[in-house]
């Protein structure tokens, strides 16, 4: 058996965050199915997933979900867009290593009016 | 090989089992005798390969390696130029028979529940899971490439992170992730709350996603799929298409029970869509699949759109077990109504 990586071990603690906020009782089960939803809609769509975290403390009213996306395949992110609880898509260039991605954040709840940055 | 290429045989030559867990969907058990006779298998899988060009044989149970023929079913594929699987609990992994029998495989599928105290309770033994480490520790010795298929309940959801852990410490290229369902021994031994519901299905599908986007070296396969991914690609189930001319065109999997019927795309087929038997002579044609797909294609077309079209519609619904939805179809529709 081999010895988990530093990687390995960060990714673990990682899925483990991730399973305790989606395990909250607290969260909204609708915006658990919008979630799966934009997930969903991105796949095949080149945008890989890094992060998904619920925000709103106590008692979580939306989903920020973090991912990356290939310069090429950039145009179809506005897929994203039908979804009806998107607040708010920030897309940017991740930096000079990794030149040819951007970074993807999607937030959206049942609150406020969308804003694209 | 790319998965497209794959055209699969499940065969399940016997429900021989050292186990009798909880969860088993074809209700194996150390109680179940028979086999079927290796010769009448490698017999039809060679018509299946030179006829149909399927190509990958998955042998499954029951406990493969308690069948009496598994070298010779192994061996006749491999001559006949199968890719051979086996799905094993990796619990009879460390003998001498297994040890010649690993020379016929190109890949085993082992088993896992969750962490030792679940593995074992779902499975009624106080050493399946230390004897299933055993059983991983001799395909890495052997170099022998392997998956772990993880069985998803509401207990074990949360541990996918420790089973990614696992995978990847022990050197397994996949990890499956396959939730409950309600077949066989798990329809009248599980508690109900062991099956997840939909808000559980989103953790998971959420959970698998990312781990699929940023995991290495181990490919994370979630068997389910999104209503609005099925919505723009009816193809992946081969929904909305013409009557079927070949196999590939309708379904790439084919199964072989272990009373020698053969069956469309899952175990647990109704018998009203029942292809052929193997035993010898009983065939009516020298080309019982193709016979089928000239009869009673239209039938199995129109259950496949119409489990689609259920899918896609469903108000309350967004994430499906295809094989498990279609299984179900099948044992409520009547085909020859729509033939």
């Amino acid at each position: 058996m081999k010895t988990p990586s530093t990687n390995e071990k960060e990714n673990t603690e990682l899925y483990e965050s991730i399973v305790e906020r989606l395990g909250s009782t607290d969260l909204d089960s609708g915006l658990l199915k919008e979630s799966s939803k934009l997930i969903a809609q991105a796949y095949g769509n080149g945008i890989k997933w890094d992060d998904v975290f619920p925000y709103g403390i106590k008692r979580p009213d939306g989903i920020t979900a973090r991912g990356r996306v290939s310069i090429d395949e950039f145009t179809k992110v506005k897929d994203l867009l039908s979804n009806r609880l998107l607040r708010r898509l920030d897309i940017f260039p991740i930096g000079i290593r990794w030149p040819d991605y951007l970074d993807v954040h999607a937030h959206f709840s049942k609150g406020r009016a969308p804003r694209i940055g | 090989m790319e998965s497209a290429d794959f055209s699969i045989v499940h065969v399940h030559p016997t429900l021989s089992c050292n186990l009798r867990c909880r969860h088993c969907y074809s209700s194996s058990s150390p109680g179940e005798k028979a086999g079927l006779r290796s010769g009448e298998v490698v017999a039809y899988l060679q018509y299946l390969r030179e006829v149909h060009g399927f190509n990958v044989l998955s042998v499954s149970g029951g406990e493969p390696f308690l069948y009496t023929e598994l070298n010779e079913l192994l061996e006749g594929a491999r001559k006949l130029g199968y890719h051979n699987q086996v799905v094993s609990n990796g619990m009879l992994l460390k003998s001498r028979r297994s040890e010649k029998t690993l020379n016929y495989i190109d890949s085993v599928a082992v088993s896992v529940d969750g962490d030792r105290e679940l593995h074992n309770a779902l499975r009624d033994s106080t050493t399946a899971y230390d004897r299933m480490l055993e059983g991983l520790s001799v395909l890495r010795e052997t170099g022998m490439p392997f998956g772990l298929i993880h069985t998803l309940t509401k207990k074990s959801w949360r541990l996918i992170p420790r089973l990614v852990e696992l995978a990847t410490a022990q050197g397994a290229g996949l990890l499956q992730l396959h939730p409950l369902e309600a077949a066989g021994r798990a329809t009248t031994e599980v508690n109900d709350t062991l099956f997840l519901d939909q808000a559980d299905l989103h953790r998971v599908f959420i959970l698998a996603t990312i781990i699929r986007d940023t995991v290495t070296d181990l490919k994370v396969q979630l068997d389910l799929v999104h209503q609005d991914y099925l919505v723009d690609h009816p193809e992946m189930v081969h929904a909305g298409e013409p009557v079927p001319a070949a196999v590939r065109d309708v379904f790439r999997e084919i199964i072989i029970t272990e009373t020698g019927d053969v069956l469309p795309i899952s175990y647990g087929f109704s018998p009203d869509y029942l292809i052929d038997t193997i035993h010898s002579g009983r065939s009516r044609t020298t080309d019982p699949v193709g016979e089928f797909l000239r009869e009673r294609g239209p039938a199995l077309r129109a259950l496949i759109n119409r489990t689609y079209d259920r899918m896609v519609t469903a108000k309350d619904e967004a994430l499906f077990n295809w094989s498990e939805r279609i299984v179900r179809e099948s044992h409520g529709f009547a085909p020859a109504a729509l033939v």
